[in-house]
C-alpha cells in the first residue's frame, strides 16, 4: 500500500495532560503540543510536529 | 469602476506555524507543505469572519443618556465550509481540520487567488483551534460539505490592524 500522509494514522500524546488521540500523519504540525508514541506508549522521536517546515 | 470584487479575490489558508503574526513568512510559513489552501475547496459563502465588539456602559448619573465605549473584540462564529473531495489533497482537509487541531487562519482579500502569497501582502491572521466538524445534512442534488468552526485562541491581527507578509 502506498505511503499516504493524508490518510496514514499516527497516535500522539499530549505532552502535559497525557491525552492520547489518533490523527493523520499530515495533521501532526497542527498538534504542536502532542508527541507521537508507538503502540507501547514510547515517544517516537522522528515525528516532531513541526518537522514539515521548509526552513527559515 | 473602483469597487473591489470578492469573486476570485479572497484567499484563505490554514497554517500550522507562524512565529510572528505581525509578519508571517510568505514562503516558509504560508507556503509550508502542511498549509491548507482553504479557498480551493471552500464554498463561495463558506468563509465566515464575524467580528463583533462588546460595549462598556459609561453612563453618568448626571446625564439623561445611556452611553457606551467600546470593549473587547471577539470573533464568535469563525468558520469555513468546504466541499468534500476524494483526491489525496482533498482528503487532507478532512484529516487536518479536526477537533483540537491548532493553527492560524490567514485571510488575504483584494488580490487574485492565482497570485502566490508574497512579501508586502496585507493579511488577517487569526490563531485558532478547530471544533468538531459539522457534516451538512444530505439533500437531493448536493455535494457533501463540512463546516468547521474555529475558536480564537489568541490575539489576532484583524482587519483594523492587519499583518504584512514578509519574505
Amino acid at each position: 500500500m502506498a505511503d499516504n500522509p493524508a490518510t496514514d494514522r499516527i497516535t500522539v500524546r499530549h505532552q502535559s495532560s497525557g491525552e492520547v488521540i489518533d490523527i493523520a500523519r499530515a495533521a501532526a504540525p497542527f498538534f504542536p503540543d502532542y508527541e507521537q508514541i508507538d503502540s507501547a506508549g514510547r515517544r517516537v522521536a522522528e515525528h516532531k510536529s513541526s518537522s514539515d517546515k521548509k526552513g527559515d | 469602476m473602483s469597487d473591489v470584487m470578492n469573486d476570485g479575490n479572497v484567499a484563505a489558508w490554514f497554517v500550522a506555524s507562524i512565529a510572528d503574526i505581525s509578519g508571517p513568512k510568505a514562503a516558509t510559513e504560508i507556503g509550508a507543505t502542511s498549509t491548507l489552501a482553504l479557498h480551493t475547496r471552500a464554498t463561495p459563502d463558506g468563509l465566515k469572519v464575524p467580528a463583533s465588539t462588546d460595549n462598556i456602559d459609561n453612563s453618568k448619573l448626571g446625564s439623561t443618556f445611556t452611553t457606551h465605549v467600546v470593549g473587547r473584540r471577539k470573533f464568535d462564529g469563525l468558520s469555513v465550509k468546504y466541499q468534500v473531495g476524494d483526491q489525496t489533497t482533498d482528503k487532507t482537509f478532512d484529516t487536518t481540520l479536526v477537533y483540537k487541531a491548532q493553527g492560524f487562519l490567514v485571510v488575504r482579500r483584494g488580490i487574485a487567488v492565482t497570485q502566490a502569497p508574497a512579501a508586502g501582502d496585507s493579511v488577517e491572521v487569526y490563531p485558532v483551534m478547530c471544533e468538531e466538524p459539522i457534516i451538512t445534512d444530505p439533500t437531493p442534488n448536493s455535494i457533501q460539505e463540512k463546516t468547521v468552526n474555529f475558536q480564537l485562541t489568541g490575539d489576532a491581527r484583524s482587519a483594523s490592524n492587519p499583518a504584512t507578509l514578509v519574505a
